[in-house]
């Protein structure tokens, strides 16, 4: 080969492998929804910081990590998929990068952090029972006590290796958690001890990637596209599966028994949880993929799909009322959240929108941009 | 442009890579060996066109070597190259078409390699959209991300980093290489330790996925390398033989033996471009 034709080689080599180094394939910023806490906005503008804000006028009223607080100073989190959680005065919210953290919710002031666990952390934790309960990617699921992040003395110290890594935020029902996992377990623990609570788990066919309780029902949404909807004294199947076009991964909203939710394939669809079937005479087109949780406000569904563009849709029977794109906006794929009446909505450029459903309209939030 | 790479390259790719991945008793690490494998095979053509041209270009290496002691005009020298170039059947293009099409596959490569082991949850969102939607590739979903105890999502082990490395300079030392004078052939000299080092050091950003394609890709190419020119080395002859056509035509004359040597000076002409000013002041001082 030509000296000339392997520098020109090596040149080309040198772009393809920089570019496949630097860029191309994502990464982890994380997807947290937004949590309002009394008159706080609790929101991740970036994949490192999280913010409070004055709800009615945007301005930051602190921030985390706060460089100029000499406990703050080293601290760095990265990647949280998930809302913090309200726990009186104290917030606790999990990363990617391994952290358990702790803040007073008043200023932002730590409380604690831990990082004594294995794996990073994409869903939860939740908290009950004074337990912060979360699974890892490194297949672990712990339980730690909320008020110093130290393990539950009554669960097992290294946590329990559900075979696979957990990426979906467990979820409550009486006294068990339950758990899923990426490689389509679904599994359920005895809170008092952390021991099994089904004869066996539920298996699904492909990964799951979100959960929640609904109408008495475990809603195991998966990537092998379909819902299931199990009985959480059993872990059984309450009634036959739901078949969609595409993966779905998204927790639905809820209301009068039916479960509202998309898929990858964009097909919107209200679940009746009796039934199993969409109350739907057709299921709705969004044209992309729908990740964020949408959320049902006064019959007003409204969801936000990949190619951010917001929907607003008649509950009851599925037709498109409004769509409104937001310009440079990223995409959206954090849940919605309700706040007096309206759904906030955070893109994964940082932008925070407010959708109103009384006027199917999509407006900037106060200081929701960076 | 980069919608059309996605949908041609490197979706196919990474929906071949779960495919392999399931036939493959679910190991994504033999999943990219086989598939590494299995891209070096179909681009074979490409590479035995490579080789080709290099093999031509090294039987006519002498004539080229005298042509640049004979001619220090370059434009005259470009010329006889040229004629020599035709005459044995050697295409300067030869070489770069090839890489043409290898480039935008090996950066597909790398692509699909990093998606389909997605290192965060925003990685898998991304591959949702890239699968084809039979079953058989959807319930592959996650893979597996560990091979012989590396975890292939995650940035190369220092050992992997090594092999790259190890590898890349193997490949590169069984490559025969054709240089026209010592400065080329000091550069070359340079090329053969500094792109492990490059490649190397790369490594050390690559997730150990990458890392194995590399290796299996190295491999590949000293087998395909000592498949056409052997390994002098190791007492290891060729195994295909390419047709050359023998080199048999003296710079600046018709095809005749190779003994023919013209005199070491030309004729000149008051049109032709003047060589350069040292040996003027040589002739004119003599």
């Amino acid at each position: 080969m030509h000296l000339r034709d392997r520098s020109l080689l090596a040149g080309l080599l040198l772009l393809v492998l920089t570019l496949a180094a630097c860029g191309g394939v994502a990464n982890p910023d994380g997807w947290a929804p937004i949590l309002e806490d009394e008159g706080r906005l609790l929101v991740f503008p970036e994949k490192d910081r999280l913010e409070a804000r004055s709800l009615d006028t945007g301005a930051v009223l602190w921030r985390f990590p706060d460089k100029n607080k000499p406990d703050q100073k080293k601290l760095k989190f990265e990647a949280v998929y998930d809302d913090p959680i309200r726990d009186g005065g104290a917030l606790h919210f999990a990363s990617l990068d391994g952290k358990l953290i702790s803040l007073n919710a008043a200023d932002g002031s730590l409380r604690w952090v831990r990082d004594d666990f294995k794996g990073g952390v994409i869903g939860g934790p939740v908290l009950v029972n004074g337990l912060l309960i979360f699974g890892t990617d490194a297949s672990r699921i712990y339980a730690r006590n909320a008020t110093d992040g130290s393990p539950a003395a009554s669960w097992p110290q290294d946590g329990i290796n559900p075979g696979e890594q957990v990426w979906a935020p467990p979820v409550v029902s009486g006294e068990v958690v339950i758990v899923a996992t990426m490689g389509g377990s679904v599994q359920a623990y005895r809170l008092a001890d952390g021991s099994p609570a089904w004869a066996e788990p539920f298996q699904a066919e492909g990964a799951v990637g979100d959960l929640a309780v609904v109408g008495g029902k475990v809603f195991v949404p998966s990537l092998d596209k379909h819902v299931y909807l199990l009985d959480p004294a059993t872990g059984r199947e309450a009634i036959a599966a739901f078949t969609a076009t595409d993966w779905v991964w998204t927790t639905p909203a809820v209301a009068d028994g039916a479960a509202y939710f998309g898929d990858f394939g964009g097909q919107i669809v209200a679940l009746d949880l009796a039934t199993g079937r969409n109350r739907w005479a057709a299921p709705y087109d969004a044209a992309s993929k729908s990740k964020a949780a949408p959320v049902l406000i006064g019959g007003v569904l409204i969801l936000a799909t990949r190619d951010a563009v917001v929907h607003f849709l008649n509950a009851a029977d599925g037709t498109r009322l409004n769509a409104v794109p937001l310009p440079d906006s990223g995409t959206v794929r954090a849940p919605i959240t309700v706040i007096g009446g309206k759904g906030y909505i955070v893109t994964t450029d940082g932008h925070v929108y407010i959708a109103d459903p009384a006027n199917r309209s999509v407006n900037l939030a106060p200081g929701g941009r960076n | 442009m980069l919608e059309f790479f996605n949908i041609a390259l490197v979706n196919p790719m990474i929906n071949l890579l779960v495919v392999l991945n399931n036939v493959l008793f679910g190991s994504f690490g033999l999943a990219i060996i086989a598939f590494t494998i299995i891209v070096r095979i179909v681009t074979w053509p490409l590479t035995y066109r490579q080789l080709k041209q290099t093999r031509i270009m090294q039987s006519a290496q002498p004539r080229m070597a005298e042509i640049n002691k004979k001619y220090s005009d370059p434009k005259r020298r470009q010329e006889e190259m040229m004629k020599v170039y035709k005459e044995v059947g050697f295409n300067p293009l030869g070489c770069f078409t090839g890489m043409v099409v290898q480039i935008p596959v090996l950066f597909a490569l790398f692509y699909a390699i990093r998606v389909t082991l997605p290192e965060s949850p925003e990685a898998l969102d991304r591959l949702g959209g890239k699968l084809f939607s039979w079953g058989y590739v959807q319930s592959a979903i996650p893979i597996e991300d560990h091979f012989l105890g590396l975890d292939l999502k995650a940035n190369s082990h220092i050992f992997m980093v090594l092999l790259v490395g190890l590898t890349t300079f193997a490949q590169s030392k069984t490559t025969t290489t054709v240089a026209t004078d010592d400065r080329t052939r000091a550069q070359q000299q340079m090329m053969a330790y500094m792109m492990p080092l490059m490649f190397g050091f790369f490594a050390l950003s690559f997730p150990n996925g990458v890392s194995v394609y590399w290796i299996v890709n190295s491999l590949v190419g000293i087998f395909f390398n000592i498949l056409v020119y052997g390994f002098p080395l190791l007492g290891l002859k060729p195994l295909m033989d390419i047709k050359v056509k023998p080199s048999t035509v003296t710079a600046g004359a018709p095809p005749g033996p190779p003994s023919r040597v013209e005199p070491p000076r030309e004729p000149r002409n008051a049109h032709e471009p003047s060589r350069s000013k040292r040996p003027n002041r040589r002739r004119r001082s003599s």
